[in-house]
């Protein structure tokens, strides 16, 4: 399954750069995860509760920093186990950043395979969760950044 | 499987009294075959039951005197598509329900439980929407119906509340319409769509004066198209009428479908045109 999208974020190419490196900052924007334990600067774990409809999701992430070239590129990979199901979610994600005019672009390329029981649910219903969640990641991107703008410099 | 309480409902009010408004792990159960498939999976995991299976009197098919067709929510699939009334005033629910999974399933599962479960691969619901039906639900503040075109927000997503139930579900009076259901399947006819198409057609000697046309299962809900309408509307619906209905029903879905848009996009096409014809000429099976 191949998840394609595009974020705008009103700051510089490299204070976005920097902040989505940040590992703290980075889970801080996504709903529900926690438990971010740094293992090395390239290896982290962490927990993801999410919901699905009335179905209720707990994830142990394992993600692993592949690729960094400051300031345009970052590939990571991810792999969630779910408690208590049967099943796996590993996914590489490619994150593209470009400056355009006073924004900054970020494009990503998420691809994700699951197994077990998790397939079962269908990749649509996954699709329409990650959209969600890319709106969600989206606004507290742009609403950290806003608030980044806007205090005032002493 | 991790232990949950289950808990049997004499009538629907006790049912919406043992729901839990602010948790989603509380569920009703009615026929169950969806939820406990669900569960098997260890993709639900309910700390509550409530079992409807006790409940009395919510099992009628009533036809009122204007023709409408009010079914009650705990109504087997399998006793609606025997109904004799069901046969005769809506052809296109008994044909569609029987190539909705198979009748194992069909003897257990119920209509308002198969409603509510939110699946926007199920067969009945763009039937319904293109039959102009509604939904009658109960709950702690009283009841409220809801048109089936707004009843299904996404995928397992409803407009019930945690403590609503479906209690009834009321078809309007076909007057003379005539309707389709089409379904592809990869694999047995029986199967889950990867495109349902229903169509409800009001036709005036040889002119079409309305029709609804409902597209399913590709997309994240089942969804009305107007394209196809503004199209037939007022013209006599002759075979390059028809294709031209199908070709804007394709373009209009083009960013709803999800998949290969372009595969998807070309079921649409084929599928709305063949419904089309299906109704017109008065089969309303719901055959591949």
């Amino acid at each position: 399954m191949k998840v394609l999208g595009q974020i705008r974020v009103r700051a510089p190419r490299e204070a976005v750069f920097n902040a989505l490196q940040d590992a703290a900052f980075f889970a801080s924007c996504i709903d529900g995860v926690h438990e971010l334990v740094e293992i090395d600067p390239a290896h982290y774990n962490a927990v993801l509760e999410t919901r699905i409809a009335y179905m209720k999701f707990r994830f142990k992430l394992v993600i692993e920093l592949i690729r960094k070239e400051p300031p345009s590129v970052l590939e990571a990979r991810v792999e969630g186990t779910p408690l208590g199901i049967v099943g796996r979610v590993t996914a590489t994600s490619l994150t593209r950043l470009s400056q355009d005019v006073d924004e900054t672009k970020i494009e990503y390329e998420i691809e994700a395979a699951l197994t077990g029981k998790l397939g079962s649910l269908g990749q649509p219903v996954l699709r329409s969760k990650a959209k969600e969640m890319e709106k969600q990641f989206a606004t507290r991107l742009c609403a950290a950044f806003e608030q980044t703008l806007s205090e005032p410099r002493s | 499987m991790i232990p949950f309480e289950l808990l049997e409902a004499q009538s629907l009010r006790e049912a919406i009294g043992l729901l839990d408004p602010e948790d989603a792990s509380v569920r009703p159960i009615a026929g169950g075959t969806a939820l406990m498939l669900m569960m098997k999976a260890g993709l639900f995991r309910p700390t509550r039951l409530v079992s409807l299976r006790l409940v009395r009197g919510c099992s009628d098919i009533r036809v009122d005197a204007d023709g409408a067709v009010c079914i009650g929510a705990l109504t087997p699939l399998a006793t609606l598509e025997h109904s004799p009334d069901i046969q005769r005033l809506l052809p296109v629910i008994a044909s569609t329900l029987r190539v909705l999974s198979n009748v194992r399933v069909r003897n257990v599962a119920t209509v308002g439980g198969c409603l509510a479960h939110g699946d926007p691969h199920m067969d009945l619901p763009p039937v319904l929407i293109a039959l102009g039906a509604s939904v009658r639900v109960l709950g702690r503040g009283g009841e409220r119906l809801i048109p089936m075109a707004d009843l299904l927000t996404g995928y397992f997503e409803t407009r019930l509340t945690k403590d609503e139930l479906i209690s009834e579900l009321l078809v309007p009076p076909q007057n003379g319409r005539r309707s389709a259901y089409l379904k592809c399947t990869t694999r047995a006819g029986h199967d889950w769509p990867t495109l349902g198409v229903a169509v409800s057609l009001a036709v005036d000697g040889d002119c079409v004066r309305d029709a609804t046309v409902v597209a399913s299962a590709a997309t994240e809900r089942p969804m009305r198209i107007e394209a196809p309408r503004t199209l037939l509307v007022g013209r006599h619906p002759d075979a390059k009428l028809l294709r031209a209905a199908g070709e804007a029903a394709a373009i209009a879905l083009a960013d709803e479908l999800h998949g290969s848009t372009a595969y998807k996009q070309q079921l649409v096409r084929v599928y709305v045109e063949r419904a089309l014809r299906q109704a017109l000429d008065g089969d309303g099976g719901a055959l591949q």
